[in-house]
């Protein structure tokens, strides 16, 4: 025994020595590596295998297998996501691990908006691949090590955040009357569970077990995809063990821009890279910097900044190859935007899809062949239009960076907090619910094989010299977007220090919402210029809220210290090894 | 059996001393009109734990109304305030103290009995939350809470104010038992 306490201690000190020491806060600073999630449990996770040596793949990855134990409600094996990973040498790749529609579609008679919980609102789950191909391809360590912090987390038990009991109670009726285990793994006799009890989910490990074991097709193929199928074909849901075994995570570029002299590398379609940098590109002819953020005149440019842009996401991407990313976010493009800017006044809001689109829509197509906006005829265009997308509130974001300069950056989703309201009996998998952003028509029509087009926007940033300057994303649905825009501006454009980007209160807007949803912490002039000069109805919330999005950030000053940030909207944590 | 029997006893004892005014806690009669003041999940977990009694003449209605209540004999109000949970029945705070105050003036007319409870703790003890409590309480018959909610002597001192009877539980699954003991 002493021989050990002997050997522990000896392995500690070579730790701390070769390693560093860690660090752990809701912001924390350290020189050797830095993470940033919505759960401090889950930084404290990522932060663990940083100082056993691993790199930011390692570290993303152990903390994507916790956040799905720890803050299951968000994400977990059962959802989808999308990562972003700069190695030190600025290669970019993202994984686009984005749940999938099953193969048999002949259950779907309604709308997509009709399947917003149950069997049939789950589609093919891209999580556990989508970690696992990255582990793979960039990680150093094995999936042992990588999962068994997930693993005792569910054995063992961890306190429950005021988040996790919030969110609980928020839905409580709908776990009540879901169907499958969900009852029982979250409910404590059918009572809801307080924030600082213990919550295991003892399933869970032992699904996280095989995946250890046997890897990606120890879930796809084992005890969960047969459970799944037996409790799918008995319960009227769609997805069969074959649906599973299919599934494969792909390796796919980045989609690039750059914001004055920053480089910007988001995510492709299905999601909303392209709607990001087409936003920023707009704002770029404008010079910010000449004003305070808070001036209605930068509220009003970057709320229709991003209004025209998110306009443009709905009638041009989705799930396939053919969608104008280089026109989306072509800087000619965003000049074919502004004359619809007006600096006194803020579009207005047309809730109707044909009417918005006849008044608003942009053409990115010929600036796919590099066309210059003098020689554009602008038009309107109204391609396929799409019906509104169902908006939820939820959805998790981490992003890490390594004492070796790799980073990276992952949005992981149930869709709505607790997804489906479906657990899969003796697996404690909770399902996503990504069928509800399927459209009935158009281009994010639902087909076999296809994934719904969303908008979570895993992103990282270079500074003009090509070092890595932030890591950034943020869950909040429709508000996503409206979240990384304003902290990018902020930092950039404002020079605010990150944190005071990230507290300062902010706008949300998108295509669908008649309103500008706004966050407490604007001057009263401000607001009273941006409802009566400006026009703009506004939906005001008493202070910063979860509502508009919870960004996690790992920032890299010039000196090379790192600063992470966990979610000042959602009690998130950041740990670093200094 | 005999150890059972005696922390039942105890339960009881400690409830008894909870009354600092010596109150009694009324018997209460169904059917019974479960509703929650905030619309916060307190009213749905209040209908699981009727569900768990053997009281069995009771309805839950988030909305209920005035005209909704007759022929019950108790109205229960579990209340919390709840931002998603009002926003999703498409009324204000406002809107549901209106609500919930004529609620009572029509329960107290009929002869009702009225329950305020309050059974999710420290996450139903922010200002909205706080503000229905003083408002609902002074007009009930008993008031039934889980532990946690009352860190601050908040429910025990309005209790005491108002002379109503205060029954604390550490856990809201003991609710059941609790009702069991006050409905005939």
């Amino acid at each position: 025994m002493k021989r050990i306490v002997g050997i522990f201690f000896i392995v500690s000190i070579l730790s701390l020595s070769v390693f560093g020491q860690m660090v752990t806060g809701q912001t924390a600073t350290a020189l050797n590596g830095m993470v940033a999630s919505a759960s401090p449990y889950a930084a404290e996770v990522g932060a663990r295998v940083l100082e056993m040596g691993g790199n930011a793949v390692d570290a993303a990855v152990a903390m994507g297998f916790a956040l799905g134990v720890v803050e299951p409600y968000a994400s977990g094996p059962g959802g989808e996501g999308f990562l972003v990973v700069r190695l030190a040498d600025g290669t970019t790749k993202t994984i686009d691990f984005k749940s999938t529609a099953p193969a048999d579609l002949s259950l779907y008679t309604k709308s997509p908006s009709n399947y917003s919980t149950g069997l049939l609102s789950v589609c093919v789950p891209g999580v556990v691949d989508g970690l696992l191909t990255a582990l793979e391809e960039w990680g150093t360590m094995s999936r042992e090590e990588i999962i068994s912090p997930a693993v005792k987390l569910a054995e063992e038990g961890f306190i429950l955040s005021a988040d996790f009991a919030g969110t609980l109670s928020d839905t409580y009726e709908k776990i009540l009357n879901a169907s499958g285990d969900i009852a029982n793994v979250y409910l404590n006799e059918m009572m809801l569970y307080s924030a600082g009890d213990i919550f295991k989910n003892p399933d869970q490990a032992v699904i996280l077990r095989e995946i250890i074991e046997g890897g990606s097709e120890a879930f796809y193929s084992g005890t969960f995809a047969d459970k799944l199928d037996a409790f799918f074909r008995e319960n009227g849901g769609a997805i069969r063990k074959a649906d599973l075994e299919n599934y494969n995570a792909e390796i796919k570029d980045a989609v690039t821009g750059t914001y004055r002299g920053y480089g910007i590398y988001s995510v492709p379609p299905s999601v909303a890279g392209a709607q990001l940098i087409e936003g920023l590109n707009i704002l770029e002819y404008f010079n910010l910097s000449a004003f305070e953020y808070d001036d209605p005149m930068v509220v009003s440019l970057i709320a229709d900044a991003l209004y025209l842009a998110s306009i443009d996401r709905r009638n041009y991407i989705e799930d396939s190859d053919s969608v104008p990313v280089k026109g989306l976010t072509s800087k000619e493009f965003a000049k074919s935007r502004l004359p619809l800017l007006t600096l006194g006044e803020g579009l207005k809001r047309i809730t109707n899809t044909a009417e918005r689109n006849k008044t608003y829509a942009g053409n990115p197509l010929p600036y796919e062949l590099g066309e210059s906006y003098v020689d554009v005829e602008l038009v309107g265009s109204a391609a396929s239009l799409a019906e509104p997308a169902y908006e939820s509130p939820s959805t998790t974001h981490y992003s890490v960076v390594d004492r070796w300069g790799n980073a990276v950056s992952v949005t992981q989703t149930l869709s709505s907090f607790f997804g489906s309201c479906v657990v899969v009996p003796e697996t404690g998998i909770l399902l996503n619910n990504e069928w509800a952003n399927f459209s009935a028509s158009g281009i994010n029509k639902f087909e076999p094989g296809k994934n719904p087009r969303t908008i979570i926007c895993p992103t990282i940033i270079t500074d003009p010299d090509g070092e890595l300057f932030m890591v950034v994303g943020s869950p909040g649905s429709s508000r996503i977007l409206s979240m990384i825009t304003q902290i990018i501006v902020n930092v950039i454009d404002f020079d605010m220090p990150v944190t005071a980007a990230l507290k300062a209160p902010k706008t949300a807007t998108y295509d669908t919402a008649g309103d500008l949803y706004i966050e407490g912490g604007y001057p009263e002039k401000t607001l009273k210029a941006l409802e009566g000069q400006y026009g703009y109805k506004l939906v005001q919330y008493p202070g910063i809220d979860l509502f508009f999005g919870g960004a996690n950030i790992v920032y890299r000053y010039p000196d090379g210290l790192l600063l992470g940030i966990g979610s000042y909207r959602r009690s998130g944590g950041a740990a670093g090894i200094d | 059996m005999k150890k059972g029997l005696f922390l039942l006893a105890i339960v009881i004892l400690l409830s008894v001393a909870a009354f600092a005014n010596e109150v009694i806690v009324p018997t209460l009669s169904q059917p019974v009109m479960i509703t929650t003041a905030g619309q916060s999940a307190g009213a749905a977990m209040m209908k699981v734990l009727f569900t768990k009694s053997q009281i069995k003449e009771f309805v839950f209605e988030k909305l209920v109304t005035s005209e909704q209540i007759e022929g019950y004999k108790t109205l229960v109000i579990v209340a919390g305030a709840s931002s998603k949970g009002l926003g999703a029945a498409g009324i204000d705070l406002d809107g549901e103290i209106e609500r919930v105050t004529t609620l009572i003036e029509a329960a107290k007319e009929k002869g009702m009995k009225v329950v305020v409870a309050q059974i999710e703790g420290t996450a139903r003890r922010g200002a909205s939350s706080d503000q229905l409590f003083s408002l609902f309480v002074p007009y009930s018959d008993w008031v039934i809470i889980v532990r946690e909610a009352d860190t601050d002597g908040f429910f025990t001192s309005l209790c005491e104010e108002n002379g109503i009877p205060l029954t604390i539980v550490e856990k809201s699954i003991e609710v059941s038992a609790q009702l069991n003991l006050v409905f005939e």
